[in-house]
């Protein structure tokens, strides 16, 4: 290269040119630089021409190619890529070569460019570097996405769940309902729990149930025992009354006891508990009625006899106090008392006059008006009957009511000339049929007046004697309604 | 001394030149910087009492690996697929290139690296996998270049396969 420019241009570009003479020996056409003796270091037999290495290396390599590029004789040239050298110095360089065949002459250039800084950044490693970042979004998108369809399962299985449990809780919610509602019996209550258990399944339409309960069935109108069944004891008091079983008519995958849940488990064994504290409650309520029953019984016997003690000694008067009850008690439902009031009435009037145990039996008897010295004493029988009653604990006021029942409004009556609103109402229609039923019946000592005498009394002493309600109610029960003291 | 050429194949960022500078120079940096062209380095080792100079031939990884490369192979010894174990994409361009190596060089030893497994929660390949490949007849080893582990046995364990290639 004859050219100094040229030759200087190819040193300020980092180009070497060699021509190949024959085999591995080439001339140096342009400058012996400093980086070509680096690159083959050794390698210059003379100062212009020079021994390729061998294969080993890269430039060795790309000779073979080279060889045959140069053999073809095609025009152009063939590049051998990119290598890196790094110099006895330490420091790295780049270089590439290419081959050309110009004018049958055979040209090598190698071409060396300082490398970037470890800090700079290429293009290539920019491109290398968001591929990467690429592949890391690609990964992430990925297990985002593995996740999410994770997440989508758990969150699907768990509402599933959670579906079966509002399903079991509304199963025991309406059980709850129905022992409300069914009450008053058991039967109806059984037939309804059997026919609302399958709902409270996780197949409810191949679901059928039966119970039993002391021997009595109860089962849905699909009900058949099959292989698929749950069922639970019910136990009152530790022994076996019955039993409660759940079967599928159809097989279903499997679950934690055959096709069932272990929540299923707990939900039958949850019914069978309620159940169970339902018909102890039922079992209770009738023992608390029976012995209701039979202390009300003795009650009344109790308070039937003690009347009979008295109506035995004055037996002109006997019947007397169950008349007076039968009035008395006539005239507190006309006047819409309670039912308390009612029956505080009923029993005061049927022992009102207990305290006349206490009077002689012939004065209760004798067939004569009594004497002056003697009135007073029949008059004791009130504060006798106060007396013997107040030693008895009634829910009622029977004593008092006993007591006041010759009290008169107006204060005239006995024992303690009680007035208006110091006198029980229980008293003042205890009054009321008191004076009827006397004047309407015989008497040792005179005939019965008549009903018309006596409610003429009643009549003309309303608001004066007796209570006007109390009173009017008498007149309307005889003469509207037709209360006779014997039917 | 016998020279013997070794390349190290395989798609980008899997730790190539990691590996040769951890086997070379027994060094490692966690910074990533791509490979333009091909970093030839040298190392002498003494397999069966026999000083042998291995010529590693660190060629820039894409996930192409057209014709043109082959040329690189040329005369090699032995090749190391390399594959970065956390992605498990560089597995499936390894397989692929092998398939071209194979063609070419059918009776070259060579060694699967699976590089970077000191990043035990990211590992993508699985066992599995690389169980089925084993079974296929591939020889496989587990390396990282920035703990060292299995470098040193890796490059030991190709250029004795080499050797006994030579021998018979």
């Amino acid at each position: 290269m004859n050219d100094p420019i040229l030759v200087e241009l190819l040193n300020e570009l980092n180009i070497a040119v060699l021509e190949h003479i024959e085999g591995r020996f080439f001339k140096l056409l342009s400058t012996k630089i400093d980086w070509i003796v680096d690159l083959l270091p050794g390698l210059f037999t003379t100062t212009d021409s020079i021994t390729l290495p061998d294969d080993l290396t890269y430039l060795g390599n790309f000779m073979v190619d080279a060889n045959v590029f140069w053999l073809s004789g095609t025009p152009g040239k063939l590049d051998s890529g990119i290598w890196n050298e790094v110099n006895p110095s330490g420091d790295q360089y780049q270089f590439e070569a290419s081959a050309f065949n110009l004018e049958n002459r055979r040209i090598l250039m190698i071409k060396m460019q300082r490398c970037a800084s470890a800090e700079d950044q290429t293009m290539f490693q920019q491109a290398k570097d968001t591929l990467l970042a690429f592949e890391d979004l690609s990964r992430i998108e990925k297990d985002l996405e593995k996740y999410s369809n994770l997440l989508e399962a758990e969150v699907q299985k768990r509402t599933a769940d959670l579906r079966e449990r509002v399903t079991e809780l509304n199963c025991l919610y309406s059980l709850s309902k129905l022992i409300e509602e069914k009450n008053d019996s058991l039967e109806a209550l059984f037939e309804g729990v059997v026919n609302l258990i399958p709902d409270g399944w996780r197949y409810p339409e191949i679901a059928c149930a039966r119970l039993t309960v002391d021997g009595i069935v109860y089962t849905t109108q699909n009900w058949q025992e099959t292989a698929w069944k749950q069922d639970s004891a019910i136990k009152f008091q530790g022994k076996e009354i019955g039993a409660l079983e759940i079967c599928y008519l159809e097989e279903r995958p499997a679950g934690d006891e055959g096709p069932f849940l272990k929540e299923e488990r707990s939900l039958i064994i949850a019914i069978c508990e309620h159940l169970c504290h339902v018909i102890e409650r039922k079992r209770a309520e009738q023992n608390v009625a029976k012995s209701y029953q039979v202390l009300h019984k003795t009650f009344e016997d109790t308070i039937c006899a003690i009347a009979t003690i008295v109506e035995i000694r004055d037996p002109y008067t006997a019947g007397h106090q169950v008349r007076v009850a039968k009035l008395s008690t006539a005239i507190a439902i006309e006047m819409n008392l309670s039912d308390e009031q009612v029956h505080s009435i009923h029993t005061s009037a049927t022992i009102h006059d207990v305290g006349k145990m206490y009077v002689p039996t012939d004065m209760l008897t004798r067939p004569a008006k009594l004497s002056a010295l003697e009135l007073p004493i029949i008059k004791t029988h009130v504060q006798n009957s106060y007396d013997i009653l107040k030693l008895i604990e009634f829910p009622w006021p029977i004593a008092k009511i006993t007591l006041q029942h010759h009290e008169r409004i107006d204060g005239s009556g006995y024992p303690n000339g009680l007035k208006g609103e110091e006198i029980l109402l229980e008293a003042k229609i205890l009054a009321i049929a008191d004076v009827v039923e006397a004047m309407t019946s015989y008497r040792s000592y005179r005939p019965g007046l008549g009903i018309d005498k006596a409610l003429e009394e009643i009549s003309e002493n309303r608001g004066l004697l007796y209570d006007v309600d109390a009173a009017d109610v008498c007149l309307r029960l005889f003469k509207e309604k037709g209360f006779k003291f014997e039917e | 001394m016998i020279s013997k050429k070794i390349c190290l194949i395989g798609s980008f960022a899997v730790g190539k030149t990691s590996l040769v500078r951890r086997f070379v120079e027994n060094m490692f940096s966690d910074k990533y910087l791509t490979t333009l062209g091909v970093k030839i380095s040298k190392k002498i080792v003494s397999i069966q009492l026999e000083d042998v100079t291995l010529l590693i031939w660190d060629i820039g990884g894409e996930d192409l690996f057209p014709q043109t490369k082959l040329t690189y192979l040329r005369g090699m010894s032995g090749y190391l697929l390399v594959v970065d174990k956390t992605r498990i994409s560089t597995l499936e361009i390894v397989i692929d290139i092998r398939k071209k190596v194979r063609e070419t060089f059918p009776d070259v030893p060579y060694i699967l690296l699976e590089n970077k497994t000191d990043l035990t929660g990211q590992w993508d390949i699985e066992d599995s996998v690389i169980e089925k490949l084993q079974h296929e007849g591939w020889d496989i080893m587990k390396t990282s270049a920035k703990t060292g582990l299995g470098v040193e046995e890796a490059f030991n364990c190709l250029a004795a396969k080499m050797l006994r290639k030579t021998i018979t």
